[in-house]
């Protein structure tokens, strides 16, 4: 059934499609309305599940916890600083291998406060273990949220699902809405191999020496980078039943393109529509957006750069004292494997819009190649004070 | 379970979690403080001139056991449907749910459970071979008579007049219907298997061990002194009680408690001089009286019921059990266990009986949360013996 919804709607519908059985979450804008929208769902007996309130993100996250080690399907949602104060739970939930879904929306940190678009909230939480992707568009909302707990709990590894604050979270497109008979097929109920149960009583989380630990932390890394195949293999089945596809890339007239510029979320969209321009004006361009971030899809960027010259990575987001961290990541990626030019550029962060002029504007820039922060490799930011 | 090699991260579950339970693992050792479950006097039964242990017997009314309620009351006061009239009751001036909303009606309690409880008669004490008589069958002479005799001693009460319960003839019926205090003074008979006998005009004192004078025998026939003084006369030879003071005008009739107190007394006297052992007259409770800052008021909801009234209205059932739920249970463990649900160690536990808490100290590493948690100050930390 096609609906007409917003970003944050497509998220609580997919929760509730997914039949989650405990929600715990801390309103947030531009989070908010999915919380709204799941209190109504179990407030009208729509979806079976508790819904807990509670007084911040990190407890909203340690009941996630809780609820998930005793077997239940838990989700959560929040944003920006709601997710920094997360921060100590996200370890504990991805180290416990709790298969928990959030929906974070995007926003920059305070402070000055402001409530837009940046990706510095989730990429600040890169290194917690969970799985990031990034979404394109409603869509994409909904069906990574329904792949993203079969993922979740084949590898039990959390995944975080993000939302561009107000360009995804509070535009309205139409959405294919699964039916729920379709998705009980695809999402079968969670049965975890080892569960708190006081049948079989055990301690989680328990105190562990130095050798076990590192070697317990050695199997997560090998779990997790898993996770890009198994995410590979859930979305061709997901394609297969709804007819939608969502691999980890998502390239755009990648082929035989010399220049490629690199986006996360949204600004996907306007990368696309630069690479048709840019294509009319004579520059072979492509765009790639990387709709997972962690596991970082190393060889599948390997591969899709292909003959690739320049890579154009386009930052909303910054690692103050460093530069924009997808730059930093694509360039990790390709030291050895790849001979492009990686340039990276700051730009739309804290709301600003990334227009199709200046993503025209960067490339060129970046061909030109006189720039001192191109010269230097740094990230160049792109409208700002001298 | 078998020892088991581990020879590959993947031997191990997928979540770190430990492969059997861990109560190998004696926490106890790292406890500083301990938690001790103790119940404590309520500032009700402090308050109360026989030491009524309240918020046990309404313990019992909010299970809805009137009978239970009621041989509770009868092991320290063998008259509750009168003190459940008459009494001032000082215990609802202390009671802590004033901080909350109003005092708990304990007086309209303990006159429902007197009104309604039936209480078998309870098992023949061994008999010691002693005999007493008591003179003179006010409160304090009843009370008195009826502890000796649930104790195994032979008494025979003594009186003068025509009818028992000295003052207690003359209060009036506004305050004391006709009828209630024969029925309490038969249950009181039948509970404790005393003798009454009334109309006395001699006295052989060869028969007893033990003569006293019940001091709150007060009758305004100004010969009734005199009759019970000169029956004490005639106790030549052995330990003679003090004479009444025939200027004594009895107890008021909202003094009803202290003569019963008095009475109370006078048995422990009299059992120490005759070498018996009393049995406890109420469930066990040391250390302080509960405060105001030892009850977690926050913990409770404001009720919707009336509460405390001047009136003393009866109540049918429902209200009874409606007011005994408004009973805080300060520092008497009613089981809510609220300790249990919060030990992050699972250490409290009920025991098999289901009637107690129970704690293993050998796991419970003294956090302290189950005393933070427990509304009515009966769990405290203390320091390790």
């Amino acid at each position: 059934m096609k609906k007409v919804m917003m970003g944050t709607e497509a998220a609580a519908l997919a929760a509730v499609l997914a039949r989650v059985q405990v929600v715990a979450a801390y309103p947030i804008t531009p989070q908010t309305v999915t919380v709204e929208e799941l209190s109504d769902y179990i407030g009208s007996g729509r979806l079976k599940a508790e819904f807990l309130t509670v007084e911040s993100e990190h407890s909203a996250m340690a009941a996630c916890v809780a609820a998930s080690a005793t077997g239940a399907r838990a989700f959560t949602a929040t944003s920006s600083q709601g997710l920094a104060l997360m921060h100590e739970m996200l370890h504990y939930a991805s180290s416990g291998r709790l298969p928990i879904v959030m929906l974070n929306a995007n926003r920059a940190l305070a402070t000055p406060w402001n409530l837009y678009c940046d990706h510095t909230d989730a990429l600040s939480q890169r290194d917690t273990g969970w799985v990031q992707c990034y979404c394109a568009d409603v869509q994409d909302v909904m069906d990574s949220t329904l792949i993203a707990y079969k993922v979740a709990e084949s590898t039990m590894v959390p995944v975080m699902i993000n939302l561009d604050g107000f360009y995804l979270t509070h535009t309205s497109e139409i959405v294919d809405v699964p039916d729920q008979e379709a998705v009980d097929r695809f999402l079968p109920a969670f049965q975890p191999e080892c569960k708190v149960d006081v049948e079989a009583p055990s301690t989680f989380g328990a105190v562990c020496g130095a050798d076990l630990y590192m070697s317990l932390k050695y199997r997560r890394q090998k779990d997790t980078l898993g996770v890009e195949k198994v995410w590979s293999e859930v979305a061709e089945d997901f394609a297969a039943r709804f007819e939608r596809r969502h691999p980890v890339l998502d390239p755009y007239r990648m082929d035989h393109a010399e220049v490629a510029l690199v986006v996360l979320g949204t600004a996907s969209g306007t990368a696309r529509l630069a690479a048709d321009a840019l294509r009319l004006e004579g520059v072979a361009a492509g765009a790639l957006r990387l709709s997972m971030f962690r596991p970082f899809p190393k060889q599948a960027i390997v591969s899709a750069l292909g003959g690739v010259r320049h890579v154009v990575v386009i930052d909303r987001d910054v690692s103050i004292g460093a530069e924009g961290i997808v730059a930093q990541e694509i360039k990790a990626c390709l030291y050895g494997r790849h001979h492009a030019h990686v340039h990276g550029f700051i730009a739309g962060i804290g709301g600003v819009d990334v227009t199709v002029d200046m993503l025209r504007g960067i490339v060129k820039q970046a061909l030109g190649g006189q720039e001192t922060a191109i010269a230097l490799n740094e990230s160049y930011w792109v409208e700002v004070l001298p | 379970m078998a020892r088991q090699v581990i020879q590959s991260v993947y031997d191990l579950p997928v979540m770190p979690l430990t492969i059997q339970d861990m109560t190998w693992n004696k926490t106890g050792t790292w406890r500083y403080m301990v938690p001790v479950i103790r119940d404590k006097i309520p500032p009700c039964r402090a308050a109360c001139p026989l030491g009524n242990p309240i918020a046990n017997v309404i313990g019992m009314m909010k299970r809805g056991d009137m009978d239970g309620a009621l041989a509770l009351l009868l092991r320290c006061n063998p008259l509750p449907g009168i003190t459940g009239r008459l009494c001032y009751h000082p215990c609802q001036a202390k009671c802590l749910r004033k901080e909350l909303d109003s005092p708990v009606a304990i007086w309209t309690l303990e006159r429902y459970a007197a009104d309604h409880g039936v209480v078998p008669r309870p098992e023949k004490p061994a008999a010691t071979g002693k005999r007493a008589a008591v003179l003179g069958s006010g409160p304090a002479g009843l009370t008195c008579g009826f502890l000796l005799a649930l104790n195994g001693v032979d008494v025979h009460i003594l009186e003068p007049a025509a009818r028992p319960g000295g003052f207690l003839n003359r209060v009036s019926t506004d305050k004391l219907e006709p009828g209630v205090l024969q029925r309490e003074i038969e249950r009181l008979v039948d509970v404790s298997g005393l003798h009454i006998e009334t109309g006395i005009t001699t006295l052989d004192p060869a028969g007893f061990d033990r003569v006293m004078v019940d001091e709150s025998a007060y009758d305004p026939n100004e010969e009734y002194a005199a009759v019970i003084n000169r029956l004490c006369s005639r106790l030549s030879g052995r330990r003679t009680p003090a004479p009444l003071n025939e200027a004594f005008s009895g107890f008021k009739p909202s003094q009803v408690a202290h003569a019963i107190g008095l009475g109370l007394r006078m048995a422990g006297v009299v059992a120490a001089e005759l070498g018996i052992a009393l049995r406890e007259q109420g469930p066990d409770a040391e250390g302080p009286v509960i405060k105001k800052e030892d009850i977690q008021i926050d913990r409770f909801q404001e009720s919707a019921s009336a509460g405390f009234s001047e009136k003393n209205r009866p109540l049918d059932k429902a209200g009874a059990m409606a007011e005994a739920v408004r009973c805080l249970s300060c520092g008497t463990c009613n089981l809510c266990q609220r300790c249990v649900i919060s030990c992050p160690d699972a250490c409290i536990d009920l025991d098999e009986t289901e009637t107690r808490i129970v704690l293993d100290l050998y796991h419970c590493k003294g956090c302290g949360i189950c005393a933070y948690e427990c509304p009515r100050g009966v769990l405290t930390m203390e320091g390790e013996a």
